[in-house]
């Protein structure tokens, strides 16, 4: 890795998302959500946890992973990497500036959206460990689809499916009242409600294992995209 | 590095076009096979210079200059470039508003930054503002100077000749030298005051005054009037005859300009020279070294 190029890249993506209404406005979202719920729920509990974790699943889905994928489309798209890929490695500081500006997005967003429900306890460390290895696994999804992507308009149809399923996992006790269901039970290995489980203090070892096996599945994408755009190229 | 010639033309070929470093090569071809050139020049080792070049279009200039510089890890001076490339007022222009002036600028500075060895131009003078072709002798010098090699391929041959004097073209028969020694001038007066030449089908006679220029392609006469090409079915030898005493000049060995219609000279460096054209167009015609007194002396008793 070259420290030079990451840093070329992180100041001039920095740039470009903070110019890009799109991606800028995806950071307001979870915070102007977290307002809303911030002042819903005025009750002595404060805000029901299930309520924090979906703000947090939308700080990942709508920050990291779409706004990865967006930047790596709009690279595609528009060819603009054409002349920079001079040697394999260099798409890897391409990534890595663009993780750093998008990592940096994401604390931004999250924190601003967790101050807004107030949510007590939520900086702990278990919980803290638990947060980072589900943003590396929204980045790497991010990473991985927008090296296949070829336009920005076909991002959004990744973003829906991505952000239902892995976003807003929680919202399937709505719509499945059972909970021996089937369904109930397959949404409580994603990722999202080993999150759940380590902010209401019930996380032992096998919340942070699921984790790791889901990081472990988001880096073999990677590595799976990474194959396929070569033997494209 | 050398880009094979059958892979351009599609047929057997022991050409190649060869990138020395710093040399510069100025090769004319039909749209067609500059389209297969860009093909076969792998951006790896080869920077093309065309029109739109891919951008940030939400970045302005100056963004994309120190972008560029940090990224090949460049220590140039970023306001420097800027003045160099006449670009000062431009810093603060996004890429989106910018037109293809400063598109073209922009991927002047990017061939002077970039790492690639090699530099091919893809018709660089197509629609090019005159500041612009001044920048590009310029560009061009500076990366000689740096041992870098140019190949600048262009439908017109006219364009080639803005490059430099000796130029190639590439045909289906493949890659040849264009000779431009110059031929002894022959004056001989005649009365005439129409030509005939052909389009098509058609026989026309145009007046000799309509005429801006003659060129000679592919062992063709063509005259150029006003946006149109028609062939005359002569040498340019013959023409320079019979149009020597009605104000034209063999400019070139290729070219016959009518002095009249010159509305000025440009140097662009010190042994590339045009003539241009009063028209719409501004149309720039070749001229020789060896003519460039000569041509002032007749304009100046015409």
């Amino acid at each position: 890795m070259n420290i030079t190029r990451v840093a070329a890249i992180f100041e001039k993506d920095f740039k470009e998302f903070m110019r890009n209404m799109m991606l800028f406005t995806s950071v307001l979202i979870p915070v102007v959500l977290a307002a809303f719920f911030g002042r819903m729920d005025g009750g002595e509990g404060g805000v029901p946890d299930e309520i924090v974790i979906i703000i947090v699943g939308v700080v990942f889905s709508a920050v990291t992973f779409s706004s990865m994928m967006t930047m790596m489309a709009e690279e595609n798209e528009k060819d603009t990497l054409r002349g920079l890929l001079q040697s394999p490695a260099s798409i890897i500081d391409i990534i890595a500036g663009k993780s750093a500006v998008i990592t940096l997005m994401t604390i931004i967003s999250l924190v601003a959206s967790i101050m807004l429900v107030e949510a007590d306890g939520f900086w702990s460390m278990e919980n803290i460990a638990g947060l980072i290895l589900l943003g590396i696994f929204f980045l790497n999804l991010g990473i991985g689809i927008g090296l296949l992507v070829k336009s920005v308009a076909t991002t959004s149809v990744y973003l829906i499916p991505i952000m239902f399923l892995f976003g807003f996992t929680p919202y399937i006790e709505f719509l499945v009242t059972d909970e021996g269901h089937i369904a109930r039970q397959i949404a409580e290995c994603f990722p999202l409600y080993q999150n759940l489980y380590i902010l209401n203090g019930d996380g032992g070892a096998a919340e942070y294992l699921i984790l790791l096996a889901w990081v472990a599945v988001s880096f073999g994408i990677v590595i799976w995209a990474f194959n396929r755009r070569k033997s494209d190229d | 590095m050398k880009i094979n010639v059958s892979e351009i033309i599609g047929t057997e070929s022991a050409d190649y076009i060869n990138f020395e470093a710093g040399g510069t090569k100025a090769i004319q071809m039909s749209f067609e096979y500059l389209n297969r050139l860009k093909e076969a020049s792998d951006p790896k080792s080869f920077n093309v210079v065309r029109t739109n070049i891919p951008v940030y279009k939400r970045l302005n200039i100056k963004d994309h200059i120190s972008f560029y510089n940090k990224w090949y890890d460049r220590k140039f001076n970023i306001d420097d470039l800027m003045k160099q490339f006449k670009l000062e007022d431009a810093g603060k222009t996004r890429l989106a508003d910018a037109g293809d002036e400063l598109n073209q600028r922009l991927g002047f500075v990017y061939s002077l930054l970039c790492e690639q060895k090699h530099i091919l131009f893809i018709e660089p003078f197509f629609q090019a503002t005159r500041e612009n072709i001044h920048l590009f002798h310029k560009l061009k010098e500076q990366l000689n100077d740096q041992g870098k090699s140019i190949v600048v391929a262009v439908t017109k041959t006219e364009d080639a000749f803005l490059v430099q004097p000796e130029i190639m073209r590439l045909t289906q028969y493949g890659l040849q030298e264009v000779e431009t020694e110059d031929d002894s001038p022959a004056d001989n007066d005649s009365h005439i005051s129409k030509i005939k030449v052909k389009a098509e089908d058609k026989t026309l006679f145009v007046n000799i005054s309509d005429i801006e220029y003659l060129e000679s392609n592919e062992g063709k006469v063509f005259i150029n009037i006003s946006r149109e090409k028609f062939v005359m079915e002569s040498t340019l030898q013959e023409a320079e005859k019979k149009l020597g005493s009605h104000g034209f000049y063999r400019c070139h060995r290729s070219y016959i300009v009518n002095l009249h219609k010159v509305r000025e000279i440009i140097t662009w460096s010190k042994n590339t020279y045009s003539v241009v054209i009063e028209n719409p167009e501004e149309s720039k015609i070749p001229l020789s070294r060896t003519k460039y007194n000569e041509i002032q002396e007749r304009l100046i008793t015409l």
